[in-house]
C-alpha cells in the first residue's frame, strides 16, 4: 500500500519528460518538478543536509534542465538520471558510475499516502476543513510550516528534523507544537465530527482494496 | 477522557507513526488501543485522517510554492538571454567573462590573504564581530592587568599566590608558594567589558564563567568559614564541594549560599530581577530576611519586593551562553535584543512598539551581529546598523 517511489520506477512520468525534452512544455516540466521536489528534500534530509542546501540543489538541478532540454534527448532513463545529477551536485561528487550505483541501491525508502485515499477523505469531510487546514498553511510562519512539511508529509522522525535543521529536538518539539495548537483551535469540535460521516465511506473503500488485494 | 485529551496526540510520535504506517509496532500498538477503546475509534479516525490531510495539503502546497519561486527564477533569466546566438561571438564573450573573471579572483585572493590573521567574521565593513575572550583584572592594590593582552603563564603574584593565565580565557591561582603572608585577605576583581567573556578557577577549584558587562570579586584566597565572592551581571558556577566552608555569592541586594552545587546567577544592573537557576545540588537565597531553597531544575527570581520560586525551567537555556550560543525559548524580543547588545556591545533602540513576538531556536555566538540578524529578519522584523546603534524596527 502507498505508492513507493524507487530506484527502477518513475515511468509513470516518461511522457512528461519525452514532452519536456522535445518542446520544453512547461506544465509537463511542472509535473516532473512536483513529483521529484518531496521526493529529493525527503532524501536530502535524511542524509542530514540542511534545508536550504537541499532547495539550491534541486532548483540547479532543474534550471540546469530548463535551460538545457533540447541536449537531453540522449537520456534513456530519465529518473535515474535525475537523481544521480541531484545526489551528485549534493555531495559534489566526481566519482564514477560504480560508486553512485551503490548510493542508488542505498536510499531510503518514501512511502506517500495513495492519493486515491486522501480524495476519498477530501470528498467524506465538508469542504471546510480542506479550506480550513489551506488558510492554516499558508498564514504558517517560515519556520513553522518547514517544520510541519517535514514532519506530517515527508515523515521524518523527530530526531531526523532536529539533525537534518541543525536545532534540538526540543526546538523541533516546541515549534512543532506552537503550529499544531493554531490547528487545534481551528479545526474544533464541529469539523471533526463532520468527518466521521467520511470516515465509514473511507472505511468502505478501504476494506474494498483489501479485498481486492 | 475527554475528546480534547485526543488532540495532543497530533504531535505524539508514535501516533503520528500509526497514521503513515510508518512502522509495525506503533500501528499495532494504536490498533489495539482502540480495540481496547472502542468508545474513541471515531475520534481516532478524525483525527488520523485530519493527520494525512494535513501532510497531503501541506506537502501540495510546499511543492507548488517553490515551483512558483523556480519559476520566477526562469522568466527573470530568460528575459535576459538573447534568442538566437552567434556561435562565434559566445566564444568570445565565455572567454573575456572567464577572463575578467579570473582577475577577480586573483584580486580579490589577494585582499583576503592581506586581512585573514585572527578576523572571526566580518563580512564587510559596517559588521559586528561577536565578543571574545577579554577582560580586566584589579589587583588588590588598585593595579589592573588587561587579561586579553597578557601572556600566558603568571600574570601577577601578591601574597605568595601566584595568578596564572593558562589559556585564552582562563585564569587560576596557584597557591604552591604559601608560607610568606598569611595574614591579610586581599582581594581581586574581574571586569568583563560588553563584548567579552572569561572563565576563572577561584582558589578553591570552583570554577567560574563570566559573561559579558559582568564584574567578580573575590579573595585570592579563601579561609574561615565561608567562601564569599561579590557578582554583578551574569555568572555560571561550578563550586566545589566544601561542607566546611558553605560558598556564598553576594549580589546587588540579596545572597545566594552554596554547598557544592552548578548554577547560573543573571543579576545585570539594568535588569529589575535577577535570577539564579540551578542545575544540581542545592542553593539558598536570602534577601532582606526572606530565605528560599531552591532544587535542580528550579530558578528564583529576586525583584525588589522578594524571591519568587519557579518549577521546572528550561536550564538549558540559562546555561546555554557559556556553551557558545543563545538559546531562545519563548522569549520575547526585548529580551533577546538584551543578550545581543551586551555580547555584540551595541545600543539597541526601538522604533516602535512590538508585541507578541516569540522567538524559538539557537544561534551560536560566534557568528557576527549580520548574520544573527539575518536569521532574525526571518520573524519579520527589520533592523538598520549605525555604527554601534541597532535599530530595531
Amino acid at each position: 500500500m502507498g505508492d513507493r517511489v524507487n530506484i527502477l520506477g518513475g515511468n509513470e512520468l516518461k511522457p512528461q519528460w519525452e514532452l519536456f525534452v522535445a518542446e520544453c512544455d512547461h506544465s509537463a516540466y511542472k509535473a516532473l518538478y512536483l513529483h521529484y521536489y518531496n521526493y529529493f528534500t525527503f532524501i536530502g534530509l535524511k542524509k542530514g543536509c540542511s534545508g536550504a542546501k537541499v532547495k539550491d540543489t534541486l532548483n540547479e538541478v532543474f534550471l540546469y534542465i530548463w535551460e538545457n532540454h533540447a541536449k537531453l534527448g540522449h537520456v534513456k532513463h530519465h529518473h535515474n538520471y535525475l537523481l544521480t545529477a541531484f545526489l551528485r551536485k549534493l555531495y559534489r561528487k566526481e566519482k564514477y558510475i560504480t560508486e553512485e550505483c551503490f548510493e542508488l541501491d542505498t536510499l531510503p525508502e518514501f512511502v506517500v499516502t495513495p492519493s486515491v485515499e486522501v480524495d476519498y477523505i477530501i470528498k467524506g469531510s465538508q469542504k471546510d476543513l480542506t479550506s480550513i487546514l489551506n488558510n492554516f498553511i499558508e498564514k504558517l510562519p517560515e519556520r513553522q510550516r518547514s517544520l510541519i512539511y517535514q514532519k506530517f508529509y515527508l515523515d521524518l522522525s523527530y530526531q531526523e528534523i532536529a539533525d537534518a535543521n541543525n536545532i534540538s529536538i526540543n526546538t523541533v518539539y516546541n515549534t512543532v507544537y506552537k503550529a499544531v495548537d493554531k490547528l487545534k483551535i481551528l479545526i474544533g469540535k464541529e469539523q471533526l465530527q463532520a468527518l466521521s460521516f467520511g470516515f465509514a465511506a473511507l472505511l468502505t473503500i478501504i476494506l474494498f482494496f483489501l479485498i481486492k488485494q | 477522557m475527554q475528546r480534547k485529551d485526543l488532540y495532543h496526540l497530533i504531535q505524539d510520535e508514535s501516533f503520528l507513526n500509526y497514521c503513515f504506517r510508518k512502522n509495525v509496532a506503533d500501528v499495532e500498538h494504536w490498533e489495539n488501543w482502540v480495540a481496547a477503546h472502542p468508545e474513541f475509534e471515531i475520534d481516532i479516525d478524525d483525527l488520523k485522517n485530519a493527520v494525512l490531510l494535513l501532510g497531503h495539503q501541506i506537502g501540495k502546497h510546499e511543492a507548488e510554492t517553490q515551483f512558483a519561486n523556480l519559476n520566477d527564477q526562469i522568466s527573470r533569466r530568460s528575459s535576459l538571454t538573447p534568442k538566437g546566438r552567434n556561435t562565434f561571438s559566445t566564444f568570445f564573450k565565455i572567454s573575456a567573462v572567464a577572463a575578467i573573471f579570473l582577475m577577480v579572483m586573483g584580486i580579490g585572493l589577494y585582499f583576503i590573504k592581506k586581512n585573514n590573521k585572527e578576523s572571526t567574521s566580518i563580512a564587510y565593513a559596517k559588521d559586528i564581530a561577536p565578543g571574545s575572550n577579554q577582560a580586566v583584572l584589579t589587583l588588590a592594590d588598585g593595579s589592573k592587568i588587561n587579561l586579553n593582552s597578557a601572556v600566558n603563564g603568571t600574570v601577577a603574584s601578591q601574597g605568595g599566590v601566584k595568578i596564572i593565565k593558562t589559556a585564552s580565557g582562563q585564569l587560576l591561582y596557584d597557591f604552591s608558594d604559601t608560607g610568606a603572608n598569611n595574614g591579610k585577605i586581599e582581594y581581586n576583581t574581574i571586569d568583563v567589558p560588553a563584548g567579552g567573556q572569561w572563565q576563572v578557577l577561584l582558589p578553591d577549584q570552583s570554577k567560574v564563567w563570566l559573561n559579558s558587562k559582568t564584574s567578580l570579586t573575590y579573595p585570592t584566597r579563601f579561609s574561615g568559614k565561608e567562601r564569599k565572592v561579590k557578582v554583578s551581571g551574569e555568572a555560571y558556577f561550578e563550586v566545589a564541594h566544601n561542607k566546611a566552608a558553605p560558598f556564598k555569592v553576594e549580589t546587588d541586594g540579596h545572597l545566594i549560599e552554596v554547598l557544592g552545587t552548578h548554577f547560573n546567577i543573571t543579576a545585570y544592573h539594568d535588569d529589575k530581577v535577577a535570577k539564579t537557576t540551578l542545575l544540581e545540588g542545592s542553593v539558598k537565597i536570602t534577601k532582606n530576611g526572606q530565605s528560599k531553597l531552591l532544587k535542580p531544575g528550579q530558578q528564583a527570581q529576586v525583584d525588589q519586593y522578594g524571591i519568587k520560586l519557579l518549577d521546572n525551567v528550561d536550564t538549558e537555556k540559562a546555561t546555554a551562553w557559556k556553551n557558545g550560543y543563545f538559546m531562545f525559548n519563548d522569549s520575547d524580543l526585548p529580551d533577546v535584543m538584551r543578550q545581543l547588545s551586551r555580547w555584540y556591545d551595541v545600543e539597541v533602540v526601538f522604533e516602535n512598539q512590538r508585541k507578541g513576538h516569540e522567538f524559538v531556536g539557537e544561534i551560536k555566538r560566534e557568528y557576527s551581529l549580520m548574520k544573527v540578524l539575518k536569521i532574525l529578519e526571518l520573524s519579520d522584523i527589520q533592523f538598520e546598523l549605525k555604527g554601534r546603534t541597532l535599530i530595531v524596527k
